[in-house]
């Protein structure tokens, strides 16, 4: 990891109105880092895809329980943590939302488009929950 | 995310716009599908021209229009699709799923 520029730490309430106001701050530290249009794009969709996951899928919308989110910026990129408290997942045996059996499902596809999007992606599996790990690169592609 | 609705030669209009990320607006576009099975519109055209970017959530908003309106015997074509939202489409393998067109016009046409 480069130099660290500038971190930022949210504790929201696990309420699906909290879901702006993080991206809100995300975009205005990756738009200060540099990234271009497209970039500030896939970061607002997979930080909004993980913080929407860990309020719906592992906290059932459950407010009095917290979402931590690390935002670290680097004069090499955007690091991203996103860490719930919920009974966690097996990243390896998320079904593939592109089989035929899946392809009309409402649901299921925010992990294929973030390993997508991002440089890295690292996921734990805690003792108490998840936390899942994003890093978008800064580099000419992505200003 | 915002919503607004017309009609174009008898074909419904949704338009969409800014950031569609899963908050409580959802509930406002499902309403809107609903009403359009309800008045019989038998034709509707999603206008994602405005939209700034969707994640998986609003993927699955245009998944659960698509099943809703076809178990109705309804059709939906999308429209104005932008390349940040078609390259999603790619990922998730919903481009076989949609028709897209560039138009609103272009998808309104192609009903017939």
């Amino acid at each position: 990891m480069n130099r660290i520029v500038r971190t930022e730490h949210l504790n929201i309430p696990s309420s699906i109105d909290q879901i702006e106001k993080v991206d809100s701050l995300v975009e205005t530290l990756a738009a200060s880092l540099g990234f271009g249009h497209d970039a500030l794009a896939d970061i607002g969709i997979c930080v909004t895809e993980l913080v929407m996951n860990a309020i719906v899928h592992a906290h059932k919308e459950d407010a009095e329980i917290p979402v931590d989110i690390d935002i670290l910026c680097c004069d090499d990129g955007l690091r991203i943590s996103v860490r719930d408290y919920g009974p966690g997942f097996e990243t390896n045996h998320v079904p593939d939302p592109t089989s035929p059996e899946r392809l009309f499902d409402d649901h299921g596809r925010g992990i294929l488009i973030v390993k997508t999007m991002m440089d890295d992606v690292k996921c734990t599996r805690l003792d108490d929950g998840m936390k899942i790990e994003i890093f978008k690169k800064l580099n000419e592609s992505s200003k | 995310m915002k919503l607004k609705t017309r009609e174009q030669s008898d074909v419904m209009i949704v338009e969409l716009s800014g950031k569609i990320m899963g908050g409580p607006e959802s509930v406002q576009f499902h309403d809107t599908i609903k009403q359009a099975i309800g008045a019989n519109r038998k034709r509707v055209v999603i206008d994602l021209g405005e939209v700034e970017w969707m994640n998986s959530s609003g993927i699955g908003l245009l998944v659960s229009a698509y099943t809703t309106l076809k178990n109705a015997g309804c059709d939906l074509k999308l429209a104005r699709t932008t390349d940040k939202i078609q390259s999603l489409l790619v990922i998730t393998k919903l481009n076989s799923v949609f028709d897209s067109h560039s138009s609103v016009d272009g998808a309104i046409q192609s009903f017939n």
